[in-house]
């Protein structure tokens, strides 16, 4: 039980330091200012196109130093869904 | 080729994109060498979804059995071949490709009885009519970028004309092509920065069709039976190219250099996001000709 409350606990913060990423990357690229970033709030409202989703897979790629589909940000559409998936792939990796 | 009749993409431009060599192809396409969208079922990879996609145009022109088929645009001659081959077969296959490696490879391993020429739709004469006639990924390189709407339309026309002087009353054309989708206006399509480097780096001098070009241009001479746009089974069919790809990166880098291979992986990964996100669209569409 304890084994387990732990997990889920160390998942969270994983998930909230990949939303951190997310923000301070879609802020960055879409030059407004990280507040202004809502993680329930779809990539496309911030001016995600097909290039824009390239790069920031290509910039997560580099930091994950793990070959990502290219899709992603429309599977997972919001900066909290993708943190929750990329969570979830490093305990896999574990 | 009159210029009149196919405004479409030059010999040398489709060959610039398909005679990267066939052992670089073989690297990470299925073992078919089917380079257009597959359709996938439960539980298929990429192997098997091509197959579906290959049985798929065969089922909806009713090309079992026939005594004359014809593919344009027949790439490596993978769906010739398998026809060729299932009970029933085929009569006559012939194949049409403006790529030289293609007509090449494609010749020395099919049987007797499949014919693949080096030649454009616009040159061909046939020495009978077909019973039914299929097209996978030729119908995007038939405009080009700079032509007018009129000149695609033209192009479009003459197609659908030519298919239908070639076809037996109420036979069957199945065709599929990856088109513009209507989530965006064609004019705004073009200038994206996607779109500006397939034409410029991986497809030059074409310029996909529109769905109303589609219809537009086979009005009279067609009845359109069906219609899908597969454009999820594309964005997939694009993953595992460059899954494939990226798994024999050595290899390929080898052979067509790493400037080759980092464009290649470039282009699969904006098509599989132009699919995904609905920017590009995949029909496959099955006509009957109408009339005597």
């Amino acid at each position: 039980m304890t084994g387990l409350a732990q997990t889920d606990v160390t998942m969270l913060d994983v998930q909230k330091e990949y939303e951190r990423w997310l923000i301070a990357h879609l802020a960055r690229e879409a030059g407004i200012k990280p507040e202004e970033i809502d993680t329930k709030v779809p990539f496309s409202r911030y001016g995600l196109d097909s290039v824009a989703a390239l790069t920031l897979v290509g910039d997560l790629e580099r930091e994950l130093r793990l070959e990502l589909s290219p899709t992603l940000p429309y599977e997972y559409p919001t900066p909290e869904a993708l943190a929750q998936h990329l969570a979830g792939l490093g305990r896999r990796a574990d | 080729m009159t210029a009149s009749l196919n405004q479409g993409a030059s010999a040398e431009a489709i060959q610039y994109h398909y005679d990267l060599g066939n052992d670089f192809y073989e690297l990470w396409l299925d073992p078919t060498l089917s380079y257009s969208g597959a359709m996938y079922g439960p539980g298929d990879t990429l192997e098997t979804a091509q197959l579906r996609k290959i049985d798929y145009h065969i089922d909806a022109s009713e090309a079992r059995g026939a005594a004359r088929l014809l593919d344009v645009g027949c790439g490596w001659g993978g769906l010739l071949r398998r026809l060729a081959t299932e009970p029933g077969g085929v009569g006559k296959g012939i194949g049409l490709t403006l790529s030289a490696a293609q007509a090449r490879w494609a010749s020395a391993i099919s049987p007797p009885n499949i014919e693949i020429r080096l030649e454009s739709w616009a040159d061909h004469q046939p020495e009978g009519p077909y019973d039914a006639i299929i097209s996978v990924g030729a119908f995007e390189h038939f405009a080009r970028i700079d032509s007018t709407d009129e000149e695609r339309l033209n192009s479009y026309r003459a197609f659908f004309s030519r298919c239908h002087d070639w076809l037996l009353p109420g036979k069957r054309l199945s065709l599929q092509t990856f088109a513009y989708g209507s989530r965006r206006r064609r004019e705004e399509g073009r200038l994206t920065e996607g779109t500006r480097f397939l034409a410029k780096e991986i497809f030059p001098e074409t310029d996909p069709p529109r769905l109303v070009d589609i219809v537009a241009a086979s009005d009279g001479l067609f009845e359109i039976e069906s219609l899908r746009n597969d454009r999820k089974d594309y964005a997939r069919t694009c993953k595992d190219w460059l899954t494939r790809l990226r798994a024999k990166r050595a290899d390929a880098t080898a052979l067509v250099g790493e400037a080759a291979f980092a464009r290649y992986e470039r282009y699969l990964q904006l098509s599989a996001v132009g699919f995904e996100a609905g920017y590009l669209a995949l029909f496959r569409v099955v006509l009957s000709r109408v009339g005597r």
